[in-house]
């Protein structure tokens, strides 16, 4: 089990730890999550361990550690209306609840075919980093962790009002990121 | 509903559990609206983008080739 952990080790630490550093505050607690999941992983059973399973047993682990994390660090009641400072809805839509013209994204031309771009990948990257921590925090335990809602609110010590709210500040930034960072320049001339 | 109403249901998932009134309500807007058309439609898109790049992420990279001598 040990060689196979060393070559486990080897080939998915790096994927591990980017995935880790989305949803944790420090790369050390980052780390931290990785180890945990290694050493676990050398606690497994080597007859019940698949070695061509080896992604999803590893991922499996590693979103677990990095729950178990979270809910240590967030147990207590956060102020989330502080992450709702910069009020995106004032620049997207005017007193009447219209759409401020000029600002709503087009549609997207041929979305499916980006995923086969790294470049574009980088830009998603980018787009994520630039979510406030705590709407990236709900926001990644959804998308990356799938956590469920109630799960998530649990785990962070915030209401479901609050969950809503970040969900729908992460989404909203991302879709204008991406608007001007990638497509808008697709379809410059 | 108004656009930012529409907008916060869609992005925030209350959309997807509403009641068959929201629903109704909001596909009105839809129609009447093309530019929550639109970024309704690269909602939609960016479900499939999150989930590529969440694969993305949980991907090994190729470690830089090694310099050749020639």
């Amino acid at each position: 089990m040990h060689t196979i952990a060393a070559d486990i080790t080897v080939q998915w630490r790096q994927a591990m730890l980017r995935f880790a550093m989305l949803h944790l505050p420090s790369r050390e607690e980052a780390e931290d999550a990785v180890q945990d999941t290694l050493t676990a992983l050398l606690l497994l059973d080597r007859a019940s361990f698949d070695a061509t399973q080896a992604k999803s047993y590893l991922f499996g682990i590693l979103r677990n550690k990095i729950n178990d994390r979270l809910r240590q660090k967030y147990r207590a009641p956060l102020n989330y209306a502080e992450a709702f400072n910069d009020d995106l809805d004032q620049v997207l839509f005017d007193k009447r609840g219209h759409w401020v013209d000029g600002v709503a994204p087009a549609t997207w031309v041929n979305p499916q075919q980006q995923l086969q771009n790294d470049q574009f990948f980088l830009v998603v990257d980018l787009c994520v980093h630039k979510l406030p921590a705590k709407p990236a925090r709900v926001f990644s335990m959804k998308e990356f962790l799938d956590c469920e809602a109630d799960e998530i609110c649990s785990t962070l010590g915030i209401t479901k009002a609050d969950y809503w709210q970040c969900m729908s500040r992460a989404r909203k930034q991302l879709q204008l990121c991406l608007h001007h960072n990638w497509f808008e320049q697709e379809r410059a001339p | 509903m108004k656009c930012r109403d529409y907008i916060f249901q869609l992005t925030s998932g209350q959309l997807e559990d509403a009641g068959t009134a929201t629903q109704i309500a909001a596909w009105q807007h839809r129609m009447i609206c093309w530019r929550c058309r639109a970024f309704t439609r690269n909602d939609a898109a960016l479900q499939d983008m999150l989930k590529g790049y969440g694969d993305h992420l949980q991907t090994p990279q190729t470690p830089p080739a090694e310099p050749s001598d020639n």
